[in-house]
């Protein structure tokens, strides 16, 4: 209120009356009130819009206006100052009608004496300023309930709602908030929802405790889940009885959003610091001395110590070093306090957690502003899992180094093996052919022989007997050398070579056998093959099989076709037949060197052709073969990247195919 | 007098060759290709003939067996040479019909024996 006076307007039109007024105000309490009269009801409303009245005294029937209409006109247009109404004796109802319309009280003028007007006075304005006040606080209540964004409800003891601001209104999907009124939770969430909040609130009216910032999960109609912080009070009537509740809940959605994202973002840098493997140290130093060091947080990473753990013991660096590496640390250490700038080193520490970690230390040296040596900086990083990776990488190395040698070791023996069933398989010619080359040899015997007899008997003319006796013992000592050649080189010696000589060779080894059972050679010999890199004896061991065979398939005798010639392959040349995977090696249109060798014997039953290169497969008596001569015989062909093929001719008897590719570079 | 001749059939033109150069003191005539044997037989009228069993396209044995179907030649005695490696190559008695043979290497004497002994049969 006010300091000073009190600022009265009387409105009263009978200045007896007015004087009276006067006259008791000032007497009662000189000085504390200010009277100011005016007689018509229009000029009190102006006065009043003009301010600066406290309370006013008003007589109800003025000139312009009468009765319980004059004081709610007045009223109307000062609701926010009291109003004591001014009647006779004779007018008592009037006055209570007015105090029931908003007047502070009423006075019967001729009963009013100068302590009960001032009072009136008193008790009106005080009553005015509390009305005031309640008003106020109940606007500002109501703007809290409309406005705050938080969901505000006041519930009963049967969890009814009594009262819900807009905000819960509109969480509930309601437009006009007294919708609620009456109803429950159950009527608006599901009923598991609903039945939590339920035992809350029960729980609360039961024990008197109220419930503060619990967190709830809010499902939506539409699936949107919201997150609440939710206080709930009990609420209690004048008597302290406990009636219902109230509560506040607040969407802290995004908050908890936030907090996820938070949570989310401290894991990954949690786990970024994990991954670090890298920290940075300074070490500092006076006159050649260790003052202090300074160690980066990722020293922890590191090491597993921290750097407070450094700090407070000074040689933990130099501690957790691997007593095999220290030498290697101290030298580097001496090299930086000399200013050198060394290289990186390696070594291993010991983590805090018991583990060997592998680290690279490269320091350099700084220098002051005047050149003094004040400290030196290191970058240390962890590279056990590079060490580790190289260990093993070292280690499968070794592995396939010691696998490779094994490999080359089989192979070798597989090549030997090899080689020695070639032998075999040879050895097994040479004895068929024994015949052969016996015959080859006994002639010439034959003819020294008779030389010599004439060379005793003094017969013919000596010269010419000495030129055909050295004919023979050339003719022998071919024979015999080639038999050497033959049976000598246990590797594959490949030269160039000259085909037709190759199978000339074969043929001279089986001539012989060829005579005795009657075959007839027919040759037709390319004279302009290219040449071609063979192992001389190799080929021909297989020409002497494949000629030995034809022989054999006509015991009764027939005709031998050998004929060389160069072609290019054509699609059904390069297919690999059953059994024979060599045809790889040659593709359409490519050059080739072909021997064929044609007999006019039985042919091969279909039934064989497949299984001619089989190991040991023979149809020859016991005795007459090995069953090894034809897969020898591929086998070496392969060898030189050749190709065999066996099929029937369709005049009759089998076609054998040794084909093999020119010199490289050779172009017909 | 007249010089007993001899006919030698061998696909070693050195070993006939050295036969007539050993042998002067008969009248050797030399046959190197077999399928032209008979008609060299023929002509040279042979007291005896030596004959190779291995040889290409007609061996000894067929010779042999186409001689005797020759009126003219049917009788005149031969003698097989051979270079005997294995029993199977020694000449079936089908092949040599009761005529000896020679095992090559022989000598100059050998032969000579060999020879005169079918001459005087």
């Amino acid at each position: 209120m006010t300091e000073g006076p009190t600022r009265v307007l009387l409105i009263e039109d009978n200045s007896m009356d007015a004087r009276l007024m006067e006259m008791l105000l000032t007497k009662a309490t000189p000085g504390q009130y200010e009277i100011e009269r005016v007689e018509r009801l229009k000029d009190g409303i102006e006065r009043v819009k003009r301010g600066g009245v406290d309370v006013i005294l008003l007589d109800l029937n003025l000139p312009d206006s009468r009765s319980s209409e004059t004081f709610m006109n007045l009223h109307a247009c000062a609701t926010e100052i009291p109003i004591i109404a001014l009647t006779g004796m004779d007018d008592t109802e009037l006055a209570i009608t007015t105090v029931q319309h908003g007047a502070q009280d009423y006075l019967v003028k001729q009963e009013t004496d100068g302590r009960l007007l001032d009072r009136s006075i008193r008790y009106a304005i005080e009553r005015m300023r509390i009305k005031r006040a309640f008003n106020e606080q109940r606007l500002r209540v109501a703007t809290l309930l409309e406005s705050i964004p938080d969901r505000i409800y006041f519930k009963d003891a049967s969890s009814r709602f009594i009262e819900v601001n807009p905000a819960t209104a509109r969480s509930l999907g309601l437009v006009d908030p007294s919708v609620a009124v009456g109803r429950s939770d159950f009527d608006f969430y599901t009923p598991d929802q609903a039945k939590a909040a339920f035992d809350d609130e029960m729980a609360a009216i039961c024990s008197g405790e109220p419930v503060i910032g619990k967190l709830e999960r809010e499902t939506r109609a539409d699936g949107a889940v919201r997150w609440l912080s939710t206080t709930k009070m009990p609420m209690r009537n004048e008597q302290g009885r406990i009636v219902g509740t109230f509560g506040i809940s607040r969407d802290v959605t995004e908050l908890k959003r936030a907090e996820e994202a938070l949570r989310e973002s401290e894991a990954r840098y949690r786990e970024l610091l994990s991954t670090i493997t890298d920290y940075i140290y300074t070490v500092w130093l006076k006159d050649g001395a260790q003052v202090g060091t300074t160690y980066g947080k990722g020293c922890v990473a590191v090491t597993g110590y921290s750097p407070e753990d450094f700090t407070a013991e000074p040689y933990l660096w130099h501690r957790i070093v691997h007593p095999e590496d220290q030498a290697l640390v101290d030298g580097n250490i001496q090299r930086v306090k000399r200013g050198e700038v060394p290289g990186q080193i390696e070594y291993r520490i010991l983590h805090r957690d018991g583990s060997i970690r592998w680290l690279s230390n490269r320091c350099v040296p700084r220098y002051s502003e005047l050149g003094a040596f004040v400290a030196y900086d290191g970058l240390v990083s962890d590279i056990t899992a590079r060490k580790t990776a190289e260990e093993q990488l070292t280690k499968a190395h070794h592995k396939l180094h010691e696998a490779f040698a094994r490999l080359s070791q089989s192979h070798k023996e597989l090549l030997s093996t090899q080689m020695q069933l070639f032998e075999a398989e040879k050895l097994q010619s040479v004895g068929r052919l024994a015949a052969g080359v016996a015959h080859e040899v006994k002639n010439p015997l034959a003819i020294l022989q008779m030389g010599i007899g004439c060379l005793r008997s003094g017969n013919g003319d000596s010269g010419e007997v000495l030129e055909e006796m050295m004919n023979a013992v050339r003719r022998a000592d071919t024979v015999i050398s080639g038999l050497l050649d033959f049976s000598s080189p246990k590797e594959l010696n490949l030269h160039e070579t000259e085909v037709n000589a190759v199978v000339r060779r074969a043929l001279d080894f089986v001539k012989h056998e060829l005579m005795r059972a009657h075959v007839k050679l027919v040759t037709a010999f390319s004279e302009d093959l290219p040449p071609c890199r063979l192992d001389h004896n190799k080929i021909e061991q297989v020409l002497i099989n494949v000629f030995t065979n034809a022989y054999q398939a006509m015991p009764e005798g027939g005709t031998l076709t050998i004929s060389t010639f160069q072609k290019r392959l054509e699609a059904d040349e390069v297919t690999p037949d059953a059994g024979n995977r060599s045809g790889v090696r040659f593709r359409q249109g490519d050059h080739a060197i072909v021997v064929q060798v044609k007999d006019s014997g039985t042919g091969i039953p279909e039934a064989n052709i497949a299984r001619i290169f089989e190991p040991f497969f023979t149809t020859k008596p016991t005795g007459k073969g090995t069953g090894l001569g034809l897969t020898v015989a591929q086998k070496i062909v392969d060898l030189h990247a050749g190709r065999m093929t066996i099929h029937n001719n369709a005049g009759g008897g089998a076609v054998v195919r040794i084909m093999f590719k020119p010199t490289k570079g050779y172009e017909p | 007098m007249n010089k007993v001749r001899i006919l030698v059939v061998d696909d070693e033109p050195g070993f006939t060759r050295l036969i007539k150069l050993a042998l002067p003191e008969y009248e050797i005539h030399e046959e190197n290709n077999p399928t032209r044997a008979l008609d060299t037989a023929r002509h040279c009228h042979p007291q005896v003939i030596l004959l190779d069993v291995v040889m290409p396209e007609l061996d000894g044995g067929d010779l042999a067996a186409k001689l005797r179907a020759e009126p003219m030649l049917a009788r005149v005695p031969i003698v097989f040479l051979t270079a005997i490696v294995s029993p199977k190559e020694c000449p079936t008695e089908q092949v040599i019909g009761g005529y000896p043979f020679v095992a090559k290497p022989v000598s100059r004497e050998a032969l000579i024996q060999t020879i005169e002994k079918v001459l005087a049969a």
